[in-house]
């Protein structure tokens, strides 16, 4: 399917089946199949905030996944126009070995940053990653919060077109979640497109404009944020 | 603008700007194999220099056992013979496994399979010739002809390829049954003593002679003596055999290579 001029992620009939095979000793293990996505369709347009709501194993991390093409489908397609970035977990890929500095440096490489531009990019994901001589240690030896700050100031320092956020905004302290929340807002106003997954409803409420609910791999809701929150927490919690 | 269209067929990028993204495939596959080294060697003192002294030291030791304990009189052919074998062994059980690992943990964007295929081509010539930096040493000390300096490089490399080529047709049946990479590296174990390694090929006799007329090994382990020190066991070889060896390698790394887009997308939703 060819995507539309006015959206940058479209999904049509999206299912995704995990599988794995039992182990047996003589012959092939039966295949066990979890279906994790059921024919999910939507369309989201440039500069769109939206939050994917859902309780654990509904189905949110593998969709974000699916969109940044990591996941094959078992049937139906996604199409996306720009750059598609994931921000999940603490570590995007930095080498534990290295000093955030000597990984933004040699990350910033292979993600397109020019020369041109370096100096002011490291320099910008220093300053949000406020680790003061921290920031000059194995990364390994970071706290995971530290790690986390490293990880989210880089990938979110970066310019992509479409930003996968997994979680990430409710992990840190609450100065790093104010921060975070400000980089993202930031990131928005540039008129690029966030889909955040999260938990937490306050900030699905307060930055996104719309909300998808998935409930056992189904779309179950798609709407504005203060609705699939109410949907949310009157269909799904109860 | 680049766009994607993910179907159960393919993840396909169509790119905008062609040329920008090759360089950054450039960048990511030398990112992956960097990590890779980093991982092994950083913990260490003397860092990326036990890139070159593992397999020095590793080839050193067999050369002490089989020429001072078990005595053999040609060192310098014995030593040929470890470097290949260790690179066989080495190229084999990676080419048969690398596809459990393809992007050392980088998760902020879908690395494409360019960039893993270029990857796994820089990682093999890279520890194909960190093998031959020692070896060459070795060989010179030996009274090996200079030309080990340009060509026993180019030998450890072409054997690396060669091997692992052969691992990565073996890769889809490792994946689906993981036991099978310990019969890869027990065939591995066992190419050390039933392939000329320890000895030139004009040392065997009878079937051991008429399997290794066939075997891969030889027609490099045999060539890189004769280029060294002017053996001449290589004449036992049927050049007509080795150009179907080297055929079905080639074909072996171009549908290797090919293959790992497909298997990383047919893998990703198993577990």
């Amino acid at each position: 399917m060819e995507l539309d001029d006015d959206f940058v992620i479209s999904v049509s009939d999206l299912s995704i089946v995990y599988r794995g095979r039992a182990k047996k000793l003589i012959g092939r293990g039966k295949i066990r199949e979890v279906k994790a996505l059921n024919k999910i369709s939507f369309h989201i347009k440039k500069g769109e905030l939206v939050a994917v709501l859902g309780k654990n194993g509904s189905g949110k991390t593998t969709l974000l996944g699916a969109i940044g093409g990591y996941f094959r489908p078992e049937s139906g397609t996604v199409n996306t126009r720009g750059r598609v970035y994931t921000l999940k977990g603490a570590n995007p890929g930095l080498v534990p070995h290295l000093s955030p500095r000597e990984n933004i440096r040699m990350m910033s490489q292979i993600y397109g940053v020019s020369n041109q531009e370096r100096e002011e990019f490291e320099k910008q994901v220093e300053e949000f990653c406020d680790l003061g001589e921290a920031y000059d240690r194995d990364f390994s030896s970071l706290s995971t919060g530290m790690a986390g700050r490293v990880g989210f100031g880089f990938t979110t320092s970066l310019t992509p077109e479409i930003l996968l956020m997994d979680e990430t905004l409710g992990v840190g302290d609450v100065e790093f979640r104010k921060k975070a929340e400000k980089k993202a807002m930031e990131f928005m106003e540039k008129g690029e497109t966030i889909l955040l997954s999260t938990h937490s409803l306050n900030l699905a409420k307060t930055m996104c404009q719309r909300g998808l609910v998935l409930d056992k791999g189904e779309l179950v809701f798609d709407g504005p944020s203060e609705d699939a929150v109410d949907y949310y927490l009157k269909e799904i919690i109860k | 603008m680049d766009t994607r269209s993910i179907t159960n067929a393919a993840c396909i990028d169509t790119l905008f700007d062609k040329k920008k993204s090759i360089i950054l495939d450039l960048r990511i596959a030398n990112f992956i194999v960097k990590k890779r080294n980093l991982a092994i060697m950083k913990s260490f003192r003397l860092g990326a220099i036990w890139n070159m002294l593992d397999p020095l030291l590793h080839s050193l030791i067999y050369l002490f056992v089989f020429t001072v304990i078990r005595y053999n009189s040609h060192p310098g052919n014995l030593m040929i013979g470890i470097a290949l074998i260790r690179g066989l062994q080495q190229n084999l059980i990676y080419g048969a496994s690398s596809n459990l690992d393809f992007t050392a943990g980088l998760k902020i964007e879908r690395v494409r399979s360019r960039a893993i295929v270029l990857s796994e081509l820089f990682y093999v010539v890279q520890t194909s010739f960190y093998l031959s930096f020692g070896t060459v040493l070795v060989l010179l000390l030996l009274d090996a002809s200079y030309w080990v300096i340009p060509l026993m490089p180019l030998f450890c490399i072409l054997n690396g390829l060669v091997w692992y080529s052969f691992g990565r047709v073996l890769s889809p049946i490792v994946q689906t049954l993981p036991d099978f990479k310990k019969i890869v590296t027990y065939f591995g174990m066992m190419m050390f003593y039933g392939s000329p390694a320890l000895y030139p090929l004009s040392m065997t006799r009878g079937i051991h002679r008429q399997i290794n007329l066939y075997n891969p090994f030889a027609f490099i382990s045999e060539p890189a003596r004769y280029m060294a020190f002017g053996s001449d066991s290589h004449r036992l070889l049927d050049p007509f055999v080795g150009v179907i060896i080297f055929t079905i390698a080639t074909f072996s790394l171009v549908f290797g290579l090919y293959m790992i887009d497909k298997q990383r997308w047919r893998w990703s939703t198993w577990n």
